[in-house]
């Protein structure tokens, strides 16, 4: 199954509450509160909000069909999984070559590992998706 | 320095504050500032408009917003209200504008009746085991109907006037794109068409994009005429000439050139980027006679196959003209009451002149009965229907079926702030900043339009059931099923209801 | 069907996966001369001081029977005859019906005039391992060669503690890549950190003397204890030099990866490939084009259609605290745009090289986030004219590819791109 989470820049409102979701699914604790004014270790988000001017929205990973980080890896860290990208931490050294392909930018650099959105696969639907207060986001899987 | 005193307080909690930023971004009004050289937001407290909508984005209930209780010295007569009013006159020089419907505590009649209910002698209806018909058509009814006979099939043999079928006696009102959002009419126009109901487009004219939604349109003409072509009334269903409107009767309408956009100028037919007036009256109508005239042209036009809606606010003599309106040829008349919206007005207009519907709509009915000539006519109630309990009073007291429009700007997110004239709603309902407008997603505004009109339904099937009526059409003013509570003798006859007791 | 593939690099594992995406059944038979499994060769600086090989595996030990291939490791081969389809090697011959060649490529070590002891290398697991082995009880190295592999490598030997002395023919560190800036930001870094680094330096000759080498340059003598060459490396064709497969700098590669004999390809570093920005031919030998070709070949040898996205250089590399991204083209010609930015504060230093509108180039020291999205630039050759500045000055952002671009973009990549 392939898993996508798309944003229609139409009824994106700017509000960024899609990264604070995200940032409070993976925080340790999982409690907003918690995780934003107590937690020490913090990543940034693993959504990527971007702004032109009047025109915004979010981007994260897109699953690629073809993708060019699994081709980029120099530790073959990255794999198809039930279709969705996910890089395997154990392997990651922190070399980049995904942030260098990924054309979405998806990719982000944590402490000398790369991280990117897993598409909540826990979830039945990915968290920033469920929060979004104007459905600019969507959820797709096919 | 101004000398308006902040008429609410914004309250940050920091405990619960995460410095998200989300108020920030989405306050319209810029009442909230970060500065990242402090880690700092700031927060302006004479900027709030007070609509909550930061309240409501921040993840973690860390805003309250509290109205300055304190403004001034408590003052039976001269309100706070009234001081910083006039404090803005003297300060501006202007008219005191304001946004939506009459906000003062007139009496609400809808508050002093009551709906009777059955009880062993009549027994009440199970809306869960037993249909409810809430279809109504609006139309004129003819005198009597004649049915012939063929090869044992019987049908109709009256002609009758062109009719609109709604599945739910609620239609949302007019609220032009202009003064809404396209976003929002597009709300509105998905919803009535989910609902097979109407909606109806101000004098806005119809944007290309909702011609689809034509089947469940009601297209304006009101003392402006803008967005009027033969596209026009070939696409809407039914048309609307609106004389009045009852926030602001006797007033005309001014949408200011910065908000005619290129697409609101196309649609309204108007050069863009300047101001769309439409005058107080309707300058080729000053008689029943001109009205009929109009009428007559809007029918010709459209090949006498749509209804022609005729709306005035409510006034001191509203049954007599409605009584013309109705021998000038009018197959609806719409009556919208003081408490109805609007985008813009002088407050002094909104706040003071009128009538109430309930009252309006009781004398009018009993006008045309009385004259013999209510079939002739559907009757539209509208301004201030606030519940299902409001539309089956009104319907109750003479309506065919009623129109709501703040309702439905609530329903897509308006908090009546009342602040519409401003063009900055934090909602994106009335502004046509690209940025707000971005905030109303036409699947969630219609979503939540069908989800009120859908349970508003549910709950008048519910009422008819208590009542053992098992179609609205049987409800339709049906007076003795209503009672009045504190209400003198007087308003008691004018509504034409008994008091409780009774 | 009987799929051969000679090599273990990366190249040849996106050739297993490529086959297997299309044909989960015929035999594939794997040749490589190193005996062992394959590993990751932009990780072999690793070697130097982890005691597991494990570390730098490409894919884990089980890839190879998951994938139900067969592997011959340890063995060299000498030749093959491509009119009759076998591999020759020394004491045995396979057939094969689909051949990929991806022997990679091999260090390039000079002879030294007047020097007879070895000269260390550092382009496979083998000559990695020999070299820690040589290094327990030396502590001044000379590294010869400023390129990736010699600064790399003098970064890591400085690491474990031994002096280095990084010797450079040319100006600077890095000057394949063409850029004097980064260059120059590199040697001050490797000289800030405590690396001996000599620039524009030729070396004349060397002399053992006991246990110590003597190096002789231009200008003056050093003294060292062991000399690691790391003057670039060159594709491994010598088995096919007296073959008719074409070969030129590598073995010529179309875009389907097929080599001028029928069923016959090539990929990874051993191969050279139309490179749309130099408008010819090159040998291109970073991982992602040789996982990439591999893959490619690997669909077109089991009967699929796929073609190779479009190639030219491109690298994320750290060398000491820099970090950095360099893709495309560098080194501008005159009717070239070059725009550059530099922040001395943050140390970042941004360069787009801009050739009638399109992206040809870019580079990025210091802030390298987000580089995919400059990257894709280039390979769709999209027109920049109106957002050059914004590219070189603002945090990278997608949003500043007008929406039709960007749809475009997304849709290709989630549908594929063919």
């Amino acid at each position: 199954m392939k898993r996508r989470i798309i944003c229609n820049e139409d009824f994106c409102i700017g509000c960024r509450l899609c990264e604070v979701h995200c940032n409070v699914k993976h925080s340790k604790s999982r409690d907003i509160i918690l995780a934003y004014k107590y937690e020490k270790e913090k990543e940034p988000s693993r959504m990527t909000f971007e702004q032109k001017e009047q025109v915004c929205g979010s981007i994260v990973c897109m699953n690629c069909k073809d993708p060019l980080c699994i081709k980029a890896c120099s530790m073959g860290a990255i794999k198809i999984e039930d279709g969705t990208v996910i890089i395997d931490t154990d392997r990651c050294v922190g070399c980049w070559m995904c942030v260098m392909v990924c054309p979405f930018g998806a990719i982000k650099r944590g402490d000398k590992k790369a991280f990117k959105c897993d598409h909540c696969h826990d979830e039945e639907v990915p968290i920033c998706v469920l929060n979004c207060p104007n459905k600019a986001l969507m959820y797709e899987a096919d | 320095m101004s000398s308006v005193i902040p008429e609410f307080i914004v309250d940050k909690n920091e405990d619960r504050c995460i410095k998200c930023k989300v108020c920030v971004r989405q306050c319209s009004e810029e009442v909230f500032k970060y500065f990242e050289e402090f880690d700092l937001i700031r927060i302006y407290n004479d900027k709030c408009v007070g609509c909550h909508r930061c309240e409501m984005m921040c993840p973690t209930d860390a805003l309250t917003i509290t109205k300055n209780n304190a403004l001034y010295k408590e003052n039976f007569h001269w309100s706070s209200y009234t001081i910083n009013s006039i404090k803005k006159q003297a300060e501006t020089g202007g008219m005191i504008l304001t946004g939506s419907g009459n906000d003062k505590a007139y009496v609400s009649y809808w508050d002093r009746m009551l709906l009777d209910a059955s009880q062993v002698t009549n027994p009440p209806i199970d809306p869960l085991r037993e249909p409810m018909e809430l279809r109504t058509y609006l139309g004129k009814k003819p005198d009597r109907i004649t049915l012939k006979e063929e090869n044992g099939e019987v049908s109709l043999e009256t002609k009758l006037s062109p009719q609109i079928k709604l599945e739910t006696p609620i239609m949302f009102s007019a609220m032009s794109y202009g003064s809404i959002s396209l976003n929002a009419c597009e709300s509105l126009a998905s919803a009535a068409s989910k609902l097979g109901t109407f909606y109806n487009t101000g004098e806005g004219g119809l944007h290309k994009k909702l011609y689809k939604y034509g089947k469940n349109t009601i297209g304006q003409i009101a003392s402006g005429r803008f967005g009027v072509d033969t596209d026009y009334l070939d696409t809407c269903a039914a048309i609307e000439i609106k004389i009045g409107q009852g926030a602001k009767p006797g007033i005309g309408g001014h949408l200011p050139g910065e908000k005619v956009t290129v697409e609101i100028s196309e649609t309204r037919m108007i050069p863009s980027g300047t101001d769309a007036i439409s005058p107080a009256p309707h300058h080729d109508i000053y008689s029943i006679e001109d009205l009929k005239q109009l009428i007559s042209l809007i029918k010709e036009a459209t090949n006498y196959e749509k209804p022609v809606f005729v709306k005035i606010a409510a006034v001191h003599n509203s049954a007599a003209i409605a009584s013309g309106i109705v021998r000038a040829g009018a197959d609806v008349i719409v009556i919208d009451g003081f408490r109805g919206g609007t985008g813009a007005a002088p407050s002094v207009i909104r706040d003071n002149t009128g009538i109430p519907i309930e009252v309006a709509l009781a004398v009018i009915d009993q006008r045309l009965r009385d004259e013999s000539i209510r079939n002739e006519v559907s009757i539209v109630a509208a301004g201030g229907i606030r519940s299902s309990a409001d539309a089956v009073k009104a319907m109750a007291l003479g309506a065919d079926a009623v129109y709501i429009a703040t309702a439905a700007l609530i329903a897509m997110g308006c908090t009546l702030c009342q602040k519409c004239y401003k063009g900055k709603c934090n909602w994106g309902l009335t502004t046509q900043d690209p940025v707000l407008t971005r905030r109303l997603n036409p699947e969630l505004g219609s979503q939540r339009l069908t989800n009120l009109v859908n349970s508003w339904n549910l709950e008048i099937k519910e009422i008819l059931g208590s009542m053992g009526i098992n179609a609205i059409e049987a409800l339709r003013g049906n007076r003795l099923r209503l009672r009045g509570v504190g209400l003198t003798e007087l308003e008691s006859k004018i509504l034409g209801i008994e008091h409780a007791g009774m | 069907m009987k799929y051969v593939i000679i090599g273990n690099g990366a190249a040849a594992i996106g050739a297993i996966e490529g086959i297997r995406s299309n044909d989960k059944k015929s035999e594939i038979v794997l040749l490589s001369k190193e005996n062992c499994i394959s590993y990751s060769k932009p990780q072999l600086y690793k070697m130097l001081n982890e005691e597991n090989v494990q570390n730098i595996y490409y894919r884990n030990e089980e890839f190879y029977t998951t994938n139900n291939v067969s592997t011959i490791l340890g063995k060299t081969l000498i030749s093959v005859d491509f009119n009759k389809k076998i591999l020759l090697l020394e004491d045995d011959t396979i057939k094969y019906d689909k051949l990929l060649i991806a022997t990679g490529a091999k260090a390039n070590v000079p002879k030294l005039k007047g020097f007879d002891g070895e000269t260390y290398s550092f382009t496979n697991i083998d000559e990695a391992l020999k070299l820690k082995e040589s290094l327990v009880n030396k502590d001044k190295i000379a590294v010869l060669g400023g390129g990736l592999i010699g600064v790399k490598l003098s970064e890591y030997l400085h690491k474990m503690g031994k002096e280095v002395i990084l010797i450079v023919s040319s100006k600077g560190v890095l000057s394949s890549l063409g850029d004097e800036k980064i260059s120059q930001i590199l040697n001050n870094e490797i000289i800030e950190k405590g690396v001996n680094l000599l620039l524009s330096t030729k070396i004349v000759g060397a002399k053992k003397i006991d246990s110590k080498i003597e190096l002789k340059l231009e200008k003056e003598n050093i003294i060292c204890e062991a000399i690691v060459s790391c003057k670039g490396v060159k594709p491994e064709v010598s088995p096919f030099e007296k073959t008719e497969l074409s070969i030129d700098q590598g073995i010529k590669v179309d875009d389907h990866m097929k080599t001028n004999i029928d069923d016959v390809f090539a990929a990874g570093d051993v191969t050279e490939m139309y490179n749309s920005i130099e408008d010819g031919y090159c040998n291109i030998p970073i991982l992602p084009n040789a996982y990439g070709g591999g893959y490619c070949a690997g669909i077109n040898m089991s009967g699929g259609d796929a073609k190779i996205d479009s190639v030219y250089p491109m690298n994320s590399l750290q060398i000491f605290d820099v970090q950095m991204i360099t893709m495309g083209l560098l080194s501008s010609a005159e009717k070239d745009e070059v725009i550059t930015m530099f922040d001395s504060k943050k140390r970042i230093y941004r360069k787009l090289v801009i050739r009638e509108g399109k992206l040809i180039g870019a580079a990025l020291l210091g802030d390298i986030d987000r580089a995919g999205i400059l990257n894709n630039i280039i390979k769709c050759n999209l027109d920049v004219s109106a957002i050059k500045e914004e590219l070189l000055n603002s945090k990278i952002n997608f949003y500043v590819l007008p929406r039709n671009m960007r749809e475009v973009i997304v849709k290709s990549y989630i549908e594929g791109i063919k």
